[in-house]
């Protein structure tokens, strides 16, 4: 388990690296590592600091909230099509930001506070809206993207009706690690230390909750408690991701499943690995929307719907149920 | 001795009313069943007596304790009930399945204790799963299956033991199984056993007592003996019969009459 763990933790300092080296200026590898590791400054020091480093961190940062949020989503309602993304939870973090973008432009702090309140209407009108079913999957897949398109046609009409800053809004309709500074990675960085080790000590109420509710309530699970506290910190984790890199889809729905496959069905193991590689999906992503037609940058939010989209579908089908 | 009294007990599901007023004791040490016809409200009555339904009136004692008192893990270190049909996540082994049965056990972050090892141990091997404990739980047939989550539930070293339709599609000679087991548990710790179980033959084969539930109340409660008769099984499930002694064990039988 520990090896697993190691090699995946190599990929993503390789991955990291390499996300800094390349872009539209190529830096040298051997900056990149004099810089990080040695401290010693090159002629690389200003495009390094000031513009790829922040930007692969956040990458980083968001990886790891929307992808252990993931997981902790999948878990806790016991159902793989399950991720803040794609019940449109995300989308509600959307338009909480925009909103706060219009109304305190200039309170970047605010974003995610904005962000968790609009994340937190919308699960709890999904919660409702899905109550009667008992939270069937297929009801609770439908009502959340029905959600997630309002939100998504609300921040249409905000940014046409205001017209405000273009570019910082078209952060939160395709998810972009455009614009990343430091201010961004300091308070996504504290809300991930915070919240992070908060879920992963929770591990074996996830465990329990994943059995069943009968069987979890004969075990001395309290589930409501366990269930409002940890869909709380999944709410806090994603909403607070995608204050600063948008609703970026589909990553805290497919890294949970490599995840699964990697290090099986223990969340002791599986959310802390999930993080990880929603972190190395998201540099790549974002390396790859670089690397593909300079200048021009293609935002990592569409690479996760092209490779998300496909594999959602094959969820859905009766393959992926079963397999 | 009661294990388990419950008083006045209804229960409402989409505002059909399943239990109506229904007062039951459960005698400690023994095996007791609840048998009765399809709907009649038995598996709802199981978990009234539990944290999975809460009764909308009416009250439950667990050993002379009412059940809200209990602490979550308090109660389910007294209390088991395993399910119908429960769902395990995928690629989990047999052993890891009764870890979670110490669930009660551990505190927020303990590590396994030598007591939890030691009980999972000791469910292996009363369920002979011992040898396939590394084995994943998909990986086995329905009968090991089960054999595993009651070994799982026998790991939670309770007092007592609910199971909700215990030996469903299992073939018979798995069905004969797992009840001798229950039988043997029962006699060796005193275990409580109450069970929902279909065949009739096996719950008077197995059951010191007998719970007879007709639509959302009870008809008849008692020791087997008295209960299992041919009026009972008239009245009940609605079938002529006739019931037999079986001439080397003295077991009650139920023949069906057309």
């Amino acid at each position: 388990m520990k090896a697993k763990f190691i090699y995946v933790g190599l990929l993503l300092l390789g991955v990291t690296l390499l996300s800094i080296s390349f872009g539209a200026v190529y830096i040298p590898i051997r900056h990149v590592f004099q810089e990080l590791f040695l401290m010693y400054p090159t002629e690389s020091h200003y495009i390094i600091v000031n513009y790829r480093l922040p930007r692969v961190l956040i990458g980083i940062l968001a990886g790891i909230g929307l992808s252990a949020s993931g997981a902790l989503f999948q878990g806790v309602i016991k159902n793989p099509l399950v991720s803040p993304d794609v019940i449109g939870i995300t989308k509600g973090a959307g338009v909480g930001a925009v909103i706060v973008l219009l109304v305190f432009p200039k309170n970047q702090w605010l974003l995610p506070l904005g962000a968790f309140i609009g994340a937190m209407i919308v699960s709890i009108l999904l919660y409702y809206l899905t109550k009667s079913d008992g939270f069937s999957p297929k009801k609770v897949l439908l009502v959340g993207m029905a959600l997630g398109i309002v939100c998504g046609a609300f921040i249409n009409y905000m940014i046409t009706k205001y017209s405000f800053d273009i570019n910082s809004v078209l952060v939160w309709l395709t998810g972009s690690l455009w614009g990343s500074n430091y201010s961004k990675v300091f308070i996504l960085a504290i809300s991930i230390a915070v919240l992070l080790p908060l879920v992963l000590v929770n591990y074996r109420a996830i465990n329990n909750l994943i059995l069943g509710d009968e069987v979890a309530v004969s075990i001395g699970e309290n589930l409501l408690r366990s269930r409002v506290i940890l869909m709380v910190l999944g709410i806090l984790l994603s909403s607070i991701s995608v204050a600063y890199v948008g609703s970026l889809g589909f990553v805290g729905l497919i890294a949970p499943h490599i995840a699964r496959k990697i290090v099986g069905w223990n969340s002791k193991y599986n959310i802390l690995m999930s993080a990880f590689i929603g972190a190395i999906l998201i540099t790549l992503g974002d390396l790859a929307g670089r690397l593909m037609m300079p200048p021009v940058e293609i935002p990592v939010g569409i690479f996760a719907v092209v490779f998300g989209v496909p594999y959602l579908l094959y969820l859905l089908s009766d393959r992926g149920r079963k397999g | 001795m009661e294990a388990i009294r419950g008083e006045g007990l209804t229960f409402l599901y989409d505002k059909e009313e399943i239990l109506k007023g229904v007062n039951i004791e459960i005698a400690k040490g023994e095996i007791t069943s609840i048998i009765g016809a399809n709907g009649c409200g038995k598996s709802t009555l199981l978990k009234n007596l539990t944290r999975i339904y809460t009764p909308k009136s009416g009250r439950v004692y667990i050993d002379f304790k009412s059940i809200k008192e209990y602490g979550y893990k308090e109660l389910a270190r007294k209390l088991a009930i395993l399910p119908q049909g429960p769902q395990s996540p995928e690629g989990i082994t047999v052993e890891e399945l009764c870890y979670f049965g110490r669930n009660p056990y551990r505190g927020f972050l303990d590590d396994k204790s030598k007591r939890d090892r030691e009980m999972v141990e000791y469910a292996l091997k009363e369920t002979r799963l011992y040898e396939l404990k590394n084995r994943k739980l998909n990986t086995l047939s329905g009968g090991q299956r089960q054999m595993a989550w009651i070994a799982m539930s026998l790991a939670q070293e309770t007092d007592i033991l609910l199971l909700d339709e215990p030996t469903t599609y299992l073939d018979l000679a798995h069905q004969i199984e797992i009840l001798e087991l229950l039988k043997k548990i029962n006699k060796q710790n005193g275990k409580t056993i109450v069970m929902v179980i279909h065949d009739l033959n096996q719950a008077a084969k197995y059951s010191h007592n007998l719970i007879t539930l007709l639509k959302g109340k009870i008809y008849s409660a008692g020791k087997t003996r008295d209960i299992f008769t041919e009026i009972m099984i008239k009245n009940v499930f609605s079938l002529n019969s006739r019931i037999i002694q079986e001439p080397v064990y003295n077991d009650l039988i139920c023949i069906p009459l057309t």
